[in-house]
C-alpha cells in the first residue's frame, strides 16, 4: 500500500558537512537576543515592572492624542503611554502609567500640609494633625487602602464639647479641596477618623466621563485595569527567571544520567538559544513581556527539549548498533536525516495548533501564539543545527581532554618509574 | 494477550467515561450559564435559571468541581495583599514593653527606659541599677510568651521573639486572614470566590465574573477597618420629626421616596445591564450632606438596608421581592451617650433558642465594655440598641433588661428562621472580623472586563476547532486508517487534561491554554515518532505484526525520554513560578501522564488489535 511521504526514506542531506555557517548564525541570534535587550528597552508589562495598565474602550472615535492629554495633566499619573489596541473602529487603548495608588507619598505630604488652611477656610477654625500616616517612599509607592487620622483643636474650641473636632462633612470637604478625594468616618472611643480614599479605578472613569461623556460608556467603557505593587514586579521577574534556569538545571542533570555527559551541555544550550531567540523578537518588535509570554517562551523550550532529545535519541541507538569504522559525524548525520520526517511532520501539527490563534486572536492571546509559532520553528531549526553539532564538537574536546589526560598519565608514569 | 487487552480496553472505558463524569458540571455550567457567573446567583444563593432536576438528584460527593475559566478568560477581579505581619508584631510588642515597664516600676520604683528595634523586633530596657535589671527574668517573662530576653549587660537587658515565634505567627496570622477574607467575600454572592495563600505572606483573592460596579465594595469589604460600635436608637417620635423636617427639603429630586416615617431610596439600576449604578444608601448619604446643619447635637444618621422580610409586607402578593433592587433608609441614634466598640467584644458566635429554636448572637464584653454596658441598659430598658458598621445600622435590638456581666444576647426579632440565621451570622464574622489580625496591603489588582475575556474565549475556541480540524484532516491523509487513530488519540488527550484540571480544581486560564496547545505537540509527536519507526520496519522487509512490535518498543524510550526531561521543568515550575507560570505548569503535567498513556496503552491495543485482524496489510 502506498504511503505518502514528506521526505523519501534514505534522505541524506549533509547537515554536518554544511552545519558551521547555520550554527554560528542562530548562537550569534541567541547572544545578539540578549544583547539587544540593552540597546532596546523590553517592553516589560506591569507584571513585571509595577504600575498600573488600564484598558479602555470608546464609543466614538477618540485619538491618542486626546486620551495622552487626559492623563498628562492630572498629577496623579506619571510616567503614561498610549498605545491603541485591535482595529481602529474598536477605540480601544491602552494606558500604561508607574502610578499604582491615588495617593503617593508626595500626595500625602500636600494634603496634610493644605489640610489646616482648607478646614479654617470653612469653619474659621484652628486644627494641628497630630496622627497622620507615615509614607516611606523608598519603601513603598504610596497608601493604598484606608487609615486612621486624628485632629486637634485649639484649646478654647475643645473645651466646647465632646463630640468630634471637626464635621464628618467638612473633613471629607476640606479633603477635597486639599486633593484628596474619600470617605470618612468618626471612631468616637479613639477619637479617630478613618480616611477612605476613592480608588484608582473611581478615579480613572470620573476622568474619562467627564472629559469623554457621550463618547464614554462609565458602565462598560473600562475594559480592565491592571495595578501591580513595584516590589512586586520584582519578585515576579526573578521568580520568573529563576524557575527557567532552575528548571534548565534539572534538565541538564537528566539528561546527564540518561544519555552521557556529552548530550547534556549540547541540548541546554540549544534550549537556551531557542529562549534568547523568542525574547529577542519580544523585544525587537516592542510585544508586552508578561507571565503570559513567559508562559509562552516555557512553551517553547518544552518543545525544544522533546525536539533534541527525539534527536539524541535516534543518535544513541544508531551509535550502538554503528561498526567501528563509522565516525560519529556520520552517525549523528543519518540520526538527523532518520528523524527528519518525524521532525518536520510534528512542527506542521503543532503549527496547526496554533497559527489560527496567531491569526484570529487579538491581545495578549495574539502575542502568545505568535511566539509560540516562531518558537516552535526555531526549535526543530536548533534541534539540528545547534544540539548535534554541539554534540560533535564536545565530543571531540572531550577526547582531546582524555587523551591529554592519558599522555600526561603516561608521562607521569614514566617519570616514577625513572625511564 | 486477549486477557490484557479486556483489561487495557476495560480501564480506558474507565478513563473516558470517568472524564465525561468529572466534565459534567463544567459543561452544564458552560450550557446553562454562558454569561457572567455573577448574574446565575440570585441574592438567597439560589441558581437562575434553576438547574435541570436530573442534576440536583445526583448526590454531592459525585459531582466534580466546575472547570472553572480564569480571570483572563471570563473576566472578573483579582487582588493580591501582603499580610504586613511586622508591623502587627511590633504593635504587640510595644504593648508588652508598655506593660512590662509599668510592672518593673511598681516593683522597683525607679525610672527605667526602653527603646524598641522595629526592624529587629527587640526591645531593649535601660535600668537606673544594674541590680533591677536582674529583676527582669524568665520567670518574670513566663506571663509574656512571645518575648525571650536575648542579651543583657550592666543595667540593660533586651528582650526579642522567642525562637519560632516569627514563624508561627506568620503562618497563623496569613491563615486567620485568609478566613476573615473568605467569610467576608462570601457575603458578595460570585459564584466560585477564591482566596489561597501564596508564597507566604501573600493571599490572592480572585472573584470571577464580578461586576465591575461592584469592584469598590469588594475591595473595601475585605480591607476594611470598619469601625463596629454599639449605640442606642433615636426616640421614635424624635426621628419623626426630623424625618418630616428633611423631607420637605424635596428628597424627591434625588430620587428618595418619603416613607413610613422615614426616606428611603432604592439602589439605580442601569436598565440595560442590570448593574447597579449607585446604591440607595450613597443616594441617600448624597442629601443627607447636604443637609447636615439640620441634624440636631447629640445625633447622628445613619443608613439601614431594608430586610427581605420587611419587604415582603409592603409590596403587593406576587412580586418576587428578591428581584426588586435593594432599598435603603435613614435611621437616628444617639451620639450622646457612652459608646462601645467592636475592640470591647471578646468574642461572639451564634446561638439558638431551645425556645423557639430562633437563632441569635451571643457575645461576650470585656471588663470595661461589661460595665458600660450593664450602665447603659439599666438606663434604657426598653430603648433600641443601635449596632452600627461605619454609618450603617447592622442590627437594632430591644434592651429588654439590664444586661450585668457584659453577656450580651442580641435577637433579631423579625422574619422567618433563614433569613434570621443569615443576619445573625452576618453580624458574627462583622463582630469577629471587624479587625484582621496584620493589616493587609494591596500590591497587585487585576479588573478584566468580561467583553475582553468573551473576545478572548470565542477566538480561543474557534482556533481551537480550526486547528483540529487542520490536524485531523493532515492526519487522515498523511497516515491514513492510523491518522485516524492518532487524532482520536488527540481527542481523548484534551479530554484527560480537562477532565484532569476539573478534578483538582483548577483554573483554565490562557498559559494553561499555552499547555495544552503543547500536548498538542506531545501527543502528536509520540504518534508520529511510533508511526514513522514502523514504516522505517515495515520498508526494512519486515512483517506487519513485527513491525508494529519493533515499532513500539524502540520508540517507548525516545517518547519517555522526551516527556520525562520536559515534566521535569513543568515539576520545578510548579514550585517555582508565580501565578499563570503555575498554571501552565499544571496543564503541562497533566498533557505528558496522558500523552504517555494514550500513546502506549491506547493505540498499540488498537494496533494489535488491528494487527490480529489483519496481519498481512497495514494502512499507515
Amino acid at each position: 500500500m502506498a504511503q505518502l511521504k514528506l521526505i523519501k526514506p534514505n534522505t541524506k542531506i549533509p547537515f554536518i558537512k554544511h552545519h558551521k555557517p547555520f550554527t554560528f548564525a542562530i548562537l550569534a541570534l541567541a547572544i545578539l537576543g540578549v544583547l539587544i535587550s540593552f540597546v532596546i528597552t523590553p517592553n516589560w508589562g506591569t507584571s513585571f515592572r509595577g504600575g498600573t495598565a488600564i484598558t479602555m474602550s470608546f464609543l466614538a472615535p477618540v485619538s491618542p492624542e486626546e486620551v495622552r492629554t487626559l492623563f498628562e495633566q492630572d498629577p496623579r499619573f506619571e510616567s503614561i503611554s498610549v498605545q491603541r489596541i485591535g482595529k481602529e473602529e474598536e477605540n480601544r487603548y491602552i494606558v500604561r502609567t508607574r502610578t499604582t495608588t491615588t495617593l503617593n507619598c508626595a500626595q500625602l505630604a500636600a494634603v496634610q500640609n493644605a489640610l489646616p488652611g482648607q478646614i479654617q477656610k470653612l469653619t474659621s477654625q484652628t486644627v494641628s494633625i497630630p496622627g497622620w500616616p507615615t509614607c516611606n517612599p523608598d519603601i513603598e509607592d504610596g497608601i493604598r487602602g484606608d487609615f486612621f487620622i486624628t485632629l486637634a483643636l485649639s484649646e478654647e474650641a475643645a473645651a466646647g464639647g465632646t463630640a468630634a473636632p471637626v464635621e464628618i462633612a467638612t473633613l471629607e470637604t476640606s479633603l477635597r479641596a486639599a486633593g484628596l478625594d474619600a470617605h470618612v468616618a468618626y471612631d468616637e472611643t479613639t477619637k479617630r477618623y478613618l480616611v477612605k480614599p476613592v480608588g484608582l479605578q473611581a478615579v480613572v472613569i470620573e476622568m474619562l466621563n467627564t472629559t469623554f461623556g457621550q463618547r464614554f460608556n462609565e458602565n462598560k467603557g473600562l475594559d480592565e485595569i491592571v495595578t501591580v505593587g513595584a516590589d512586586v514586579g520584582d519578585k515576579f521577574r526573578n521568580d520568573a527567571i529563576l524557575s527557567v534556569f532552575l528548571a534548565l538545571g534539572m534538565m541538564l542533570l537528566y539528561i546527564a544520567i540518561r544519555f552521557d555527559t556529552r548530550y547534556a551541555p549540547a541540548a541546554v544550550i540549544s534550549f537556551t538559544a531557542t529562549a534568547l531567540i523568542s525574547f529577542g523578537i519580544l523585544v525587537v518588535f516592542q510585544m508586552e513581556i508578561t507571565l503570559e509570554t513567559v508562559a509562552a517562551i516555557l512553551s517553547v523550550v518544552g518543545y525544544s527539549t522533546n525536539d533534541t532529545i527525539v534527536n539524541f535519541d535516534r543518535i544513541r541507538e544508531n551509535l550502538a548498533s554503528s561498526d567501528k569504522d563509522t565516525t560519529l559525524a556520520q552517525v549523528v548525520n543519518r540520526s538527523i536525516n532518520e528523524c527528519l520526517s518525524r521532525t518536520i511532520i510534528t512542527s506542521l501539527t503543532t503549527m496547526m495548533a496554533i497559527a489560527p490563534m496567531a491569526i484570529l486572536a487579538t491581545g495578549a492571546t495574539r502575542d502568545f501564539a505568535i511566539i509560540m509559532c516562531i518558537g516552535v520553528v526555531w526549535a526543530s531549526i536548533n534541534s539540528i543545527f545547534i544540539s548535534c553539532p554541539l554534540l560533535l564538537y564536545l565530543d571531540e574536546w572531550f577526547k582531546r581532554y582524555q587523551s591529554r589526560a592519558e599522555a600526561r598519565k603516561t608521562i607521569e608514569h614514566d617519570l616514577t618509574t625513572g625511564q | 494477550m486477549s486477557r490484557s487487552w479486556w483489561l487495557k480496553s476495560a480501564f480506558l472505558i474507565f478513563m473516558v467515561v470517568g472524564s465525561l463524569v468529572v466534565l459534567t458540571p463544567t459543561l452544564i455550567e458552560m450550557v446553562l450559564y454562558p454569561e457572567s457567573s455573577e448574574d446565575a446567583v440570585s441574592e438567597d444563593g439560589a441558581r437562575v435559571p434553576p438547574l435541570p432536576e436530573w442534576y440536583e438528584a445526583i448526590p454531592g460527593w459525585l459531582k466534580a468541581p466546575t472547570l472553572s475559566l480564569g480571570l483572563d478568560l471570563q473576566g472578573g477581579l483579582m487582588l493580591r495583599y501582603s499580610v504586613d505581619i511586622d508591623s502587627a508584631i511590633n504593635d504587640k510588642m510595644s504593648a508588652n514593653a508598655a506593660s512590662i515597664r509599668g510592672r518593673l516600676i511598681e516593683m522597683t520604683q525607679r525610672s527605667i527606659e526602653y527603646r524598641l528595634d522595629r526592624a529587629q523586633h527587640q526591645v531593649t530596657f535601660t535600668f537606673d541599677k544594674a541590680e533591677d535589671a536582674t529583676k527582669l527574668n524568665t520567670d518574670f517573662l513566663y506571663d509574656y510568651p512571645m518575648l525571650a530576653i536575648v542579651g543583657s549587660s550592666g543595667n540593660t537587658v533586651t528582650l526579642g521573639l522567642k525562637a519560632g515565634f516569627l514563624r508561627e505567627s506568620e503562618a497563623s496570622s496569613v491563615q486567620q486572614a485568609v478566613e476573615i477574607i473568605r467569610e467576608r467575600i462570601d457575603g458578595l454572592g460570585v459564584a466560585q470566590p477564591s482566596v489561597r495563600v501564596e508564597s507566604g505572606r501573600n493571599i490572592v483573592v480572585e472573584l470571577p465574573g464580578l461586576s465591575r460596579t461592584r469592584v469598590a465594595a469588594a475591595e473595601r469589604l475585605i480591607s476594611t477597618t470598619a469601625v463596629l460600635t454599639f449605640k442606642l436608637v433615636a426616640d421614635r417620635s424624635e426621628s419623626l420629626s426630623l424625618f418630616t423636617t428633611l423631607s420637605q427639603r424635596s428628597p424627591e429630586q434625588h430620587g428618595i421616596l418619603i416613607a413610613s416615617g422615614t426616606l428611603r431610596a432604592d439602589d439605580r439600576i442601569d436598565p440595560d445591564t442590570g448593574r447597579i449604578i449607585m446604591t440607595g444608601r450613597d443616594i441617600l448619604r448624597a442629601f443627607v450632606l447636604e443637609h447636615e446643619n439640620e441634624i440636631p447635637a447629640g445625633r447622628q444618621i445613619v443608613y439601614e438596608r431594608i430586610g427581605l422580610q420587611e419587604r415582603k409586607q409592603e409590596v403587593a402578593e406576587g412580586i418576587d421581592v428578591t428581584a426588586l433592587p435593594a432599598s435603603w433608609r435613614l435611621r437616628l441614634v444617639r451620639t450622646d451617650l457612652p459608646t462601645l466598640t467592636g475592640e470591647n467584644v471578646e468574642t461572639a458566635y451564634p446561638a439558638s433558642n431551645p425556645d423557639t429554636n430562633m437563632p441569635y448572637v451571643s457575645l461576650k464584653l470585656d471588663r470595661s465594655g461589661g460595665d458600660t454596658f450593664y450602665e447603659l441598659t439599666k438606663q434604657h430598658v426598653g430603648d433600641q440598641l443601635a449596632i452600627l458598621m461605619d454609618d450603617t445600622l447592622v442590627s437594632d435590638p430591644v434592651i429588654r433588661s439590664e444586661i450585668p456581666g457584659g453577656n450580651v444576647s442580641i435577637e433579631m426579632g423579625r422574619g422567618n428562621r433563614h433569613d434570621t440565621l443569615l443576619e445573625v451570622n452576618n453580624l458574627v464574622v462583622s463582630l469577629r472580623s471587624g479587625a484582621l489580625p496584620a493589616p493587609i496591603r494591596q500590591e497587585y489588582k487585576t479588573l478584566v472586563g468580561p467583553s475582553l475575556g468573551m473576545d478572548a474565549i470565542e477566538s480561543g475556541v474557534k482556533s481551537l476547532i480550526i486547528g483540529f480540524a487542520l490536524i485531523f484532516l493532515f492526519f487522515s491523509i498523511y497516515y491514513k486508517a492510523s491518522g485516524i487513530i492518532a487524532s482520536m488519540a488527540l481527542m481523548l488527550n484534551v479530554l484527560f487534561v480537562l477532565a484532569g484540571m476539573a478534578s483538582i480544581g483548577a483554573v483554565l486560564t490562557l498559559p494553561g491554554i499555552a499547555g495544552i496547545i503543547l500536548t498538542v505537540g506531545m501527543a502528536n509527536d509520540a504518534n508520529i515518532i511510533v508511526y514513522e519507526r514502523i514504516r522505517e520496519e515495515l520498508r526494512a522487509g519486515e512483517t506487519v505484526r513485527k513491525a508494529v512490535i519493533i515499532g513500539y518498543e524502540k520508540a517507548l524510550w525516545t517518547v519517555l525520554d522526551a516527556n520525562i526531561t520536559t515534566a521535569i521543568a513543568a515539576v520545578v515550575l510548579l514550585n517555582f513560578g508565580s501565578g499563570p507560570v503555575k498554571g501552565f505548569a499544571v496543564t503541562l503535567l497533566l498533557g505528558l501522564i496522558s500523552t504517555v498513556y494514550t500513546a502506549f496503552y491506547v493505540t498499540r491495543t488498537v494496533f494489535e488489535l488491528r494487527v490480529r485482524v489483519n496481519s498481512e496489510q497495514m494502512s499507515i
